[in-house]
């Protein structure tokens, strides 16, 4: 499949993937493939500016949800443990920013699997790009395929406050 | 604190489920900072497998490699 990836949109995956390993995820999912495209994609930045988003701040709210993809704060807080306190004891019992060295200990050499929804990304930007009888896929059908299916890459932007609908025929060019 | 409180009995496995999987990230970070300690006291990686109730080999294969 990846053979009919443009070069752009290649790279996008292999970011999307290397920032996954680097947050200590095992799986690569959706907000990693649009973090990667948010990172390095113009069409996809002017897309946000568009529907009224920052770049940046959107880049750090994808970043936050990335790296505290393991390690739940409010689901933590649910059962009694308050994390932020834990942090802070760690650190003064083990020294400055040893939570912080811990937590990149913890991270796996292993090259992370794709999550269940990022291949229905992946799949739907195949078919994003098929029905433009595209013969490659580019980062906008990959942007396409990503805000198509539901996945932390779309609930994130949710959040965030970004229609995700309009953003997505932002992208299309309608 | 109610909110806590309703957070901790209500009965979503979404969120009981995520702060299981942090519960496990959690106990590994702190495993590795604490193992990371032992044995630059100088514990034994038999001593520490002992406490953490695991085979020697499990241990030092996990962090025997670091440092």
């Amino acid at each position: 499949m990846f053979e009919k990836f443009t070069k752009p949109a290649r790279f996008a995956v292999i970011d999307a993937a290397q920032i996954a390993q680097g947050s200590g995820n095992k799986r690569v999912d959706s907000r990693h493939l649009l973090l990667a495209l948010v990172r390095s994609d113009a069409k996809v930045r002017a897309a946000l500016t568009a529907v009224g988003a920052e770049v940046d701040a959107v880049d750090k709210h994808l970043t936050a949800g990335v790296e505290n993809s393991e390690l739940d704060a409010e689901a933590l807080a649910s059962i009694g443990i308050d994390l932020s306190a834990v942090q802070q004891r760690v650190n003064e019992q083990f020294g400055e920013n040893a939570w912080e060295a811990a937590g990149a200990d913890q991270r796996s050499k292993k090259q992370p699997r794709f999550s269940a929804d990022a291949k229905d990304a992946l799949k739907a930007g195949l078919s994003e790009s098929m029905k433009h009888e595209g013969r490659e896929i580019e980062t906008r059908h990959l942007a396409l395929g990503i805000l198509g299916v539901t996945g932390p890459g779309a609930d994130s932007l949710e959040e965030a406050g970004i229609d995700v609908r309009a953003l997505r025929q932002q992208v299309a060019g309608r | 604190m109610n909110e806590l409180t309703d957070a901790a009995t209500s009965n979503d496995p979404a969120e009981g489920l995520r702060a299981v999987r942090s519960l496990r990230h959690l106990a590994d970070r702190l495993e590795t900072l604490q193992v990371e300690k032992a044995r630059a006291e100088g514990w034994s990686w038999q001593a520490i497998a002992d406490v953490l109730n695991v085979s020697r080999q499990a241990v030092h294969k996990k962090y025997g490699r670091r440092s």
